[in-house]
């Protein structure tokens, strides 16, 4: 197969950046998409090029790393799907096809297609977890849960922080990540300690960050690989809402909640 | 008083002012259509209704609450979009469209758009200085005769047609914005996704028409005021 590629190249934060236009031909159809950039990037490193740079981990569809808009599209055409498990057998031969990264203020471009996500870790990091004493790990099903809200929980905590529903958005809006962190606590008995504190802190934080507003036009969840669901949006907005309502902390300044050493 | 301001300092708290000021908004848009649909009456009962209102003392409370939420609910809408554009200053070289529907991409434009219609409309038939003709019109008993004057002002296509598009705005404004104040407070469960869906297209609809039913009729001269004096 062969293949028109537009691809976005900036040397680091600072460049201005631009699309180049790469031909390659002979790419076998059961490629993946990334094995697809590592043959171009063969040929650019023996021309003496710079190869482009892009963020792989995995490969397995389960980490995360991988980005890439494609056409257009986080992580290409294919729904439920990470780029690493996107296939040259889903293009058609002789295709342009255009590939760029994240693009939102909150994930500056550091080279070519790689951008730094860290400000969905800072985002976590404001309140994202639960707190436990260290120890022996706690008997199995000591606490009981039903089992809708542990499929939820679980369907929650599926989101890989992979950021496309961020990428997607006509806002940059990291809502549906911050839902997803939110809701797989709120939905368990672990999680309700810090329940308040935790939707607080972690809109506070994603505002701070500089994503955008849900404008709820719901392209996140379409290209979500995990097909997180749109209703943990209404959750977060529920469990924001009760927590400015009712909670006395949301009379008070923000401050970080300290851990008692 | 400080959560109110900690609210309105973040984004779901933006969006939770923008969903209450606007479900205040459509409830006064219901409001007026019930009234306006007076003017299918006898002309006596929308000018004794026009009257009332006129002379309750609680007429300009409701008008300066109404301008204040309306006045807010344009600010908070203009900058929950400033913010959403300062969130991505490069845009992509390849776009494809998603799911949005085109509605919520044009809520800015179309709520630009009903912000100028407000004013034109206010001028025209509260202050009555659009077409300065049919402002003074009084009835037999001396009260203010909004039925003609309605009726006279709707026979100019121009002003008509200025405000079937504002209404058409109006629908695609309403249907996006109905269906999104129940995801803003949190209302999202399979089993009435779909009342909502349909729920969102009947009320922007009967709003919508119900309204435009007033300068069609006219256009088509169903409403004329001799039809009104001799009924």
């Amino acid at each position: 197969m062969n293949f028109t590629l537009h691809i976005w190249r900036q040397k680091d934060v600072h460049d201005q950046g631009k699309m180049v236009t790469y031909s390659l031909a002979d790419i076998d159809v059961n490629m993946s998409f990334l094995e697809m950039l590592d043959t171009l990037n063969e040929g650019l490193i023996t021309q003496g090029e710079e190869p482009i740079a892009f963020d792989h981990d995995c490969r397995e569809g389960i980490c995360g790393a991988c980005s890439l808009v494609i056409n257009g599209i986080p992580h290409g055409p294919n729904q439920a799907t990470t780029t690493c498990q996107l296939y040259m057998r889903h293009f058609n031969d002789g295709q342009e096809i255009y590939i760029e990264p994240w693009r939102a203020n909150a994930f500056p471009v550091i080279r070519d297609l790689v951008v730094d996500r860290s400000a969905l870790d800072r985002v976590s990091q404001a309140s994202g977890y639960i707190s436990v004493n260290t120890g022996s790990a706690p008997d199995a099903n000591t606490i009981p849960i039903d089992k809708k809200h542990a499929d939820l929980a679980f369907q929650a905590a599926s989101c890989l922080g992979c950021g496309a529903c961020v990428a997607v958005c006509e806002n940059a809006s990291a809502m549906l990540y911050v839902a997803a962190k939110v809701a797989q606590f709120a939905l368990i008995p672990q999680g309700q300690p810090e329940r308040t504190h935790r939707v607080i802190s972690m809109v506070e934080a994603m505002d701070k960050e500089g994503f955008g507003n849900c404008s709820n036009n719901y392209d996140c969840a379409v290209v979500c690989p995990q097909e997180i669901p749109i209703q943990f949006i209404a959750q977060l907005n529920r469990e924001f809402f009760h927590a400015a309502l009712t909670s006395s902390e949301f009379a008070q300044p923000p401050h970080p909640l300290e851990h008692e050493e | 008083m400080f959560r109110l301001i900690r609210l309105f300092n973040t984004s779901i708290g933006s969006k939770l002012m923008t969903a209450t000021t606007g479900l205040v908004l459509v409830l006064f848009i219901a409001g007026h259509l019930v009234g306006n649909l007076l003017i299918f009456q006898q002309p006596s009962v929308i000018n004794n209704y026009a009257a009332w209102l006129q002379e309750n003392p609680l007429l300009w409370v409701i008008r300066g609450s109404m301008l204040f939420v309306f006045l807010f609910h344009a600010f908070l809408g203009l900058r929950l979009a400033r913010q959403n554009r300062q969130a991505r200053e490069s845009q992509y070289h390849c776009k494809t469209p998603i799911e949005g529907n085109i509605s919520s991409r044009f809520m800015l434009i179309s709520g630009g758009v009903l912000f100028a219609f407000v004013v034109f409309h206010v001028l025209h038939l509260t202050v009555g200085v659009v077409d300065g003709v049919n402002a003074n019109l009084v009835n037999e008993k001396n009260q203010v005769d909004v039925y003609s004057r309605v009726i006279l002002g709707f026979q100019n296509p121009w002003i008509s047609g200025a405000y079937l598009v504002a209404l058409g705005l109006l629908g695609v404004h309403l249907f996006h914005a109905i269906q999104s104040l129940f995801q803003t407070f949190g209302f999202h469960h399979e089993s009435y996704l779909a009342f909502i869906r349909v729920f969102s297209i009947g009320l922007s609809m009967i709003l919508t028409l119900g309204l435009a039913s007033i300068p069609l009729s006219v256009l088509f001269g169903f409403l004329t005021v001799s039809t009104g004096s001799g009924g």
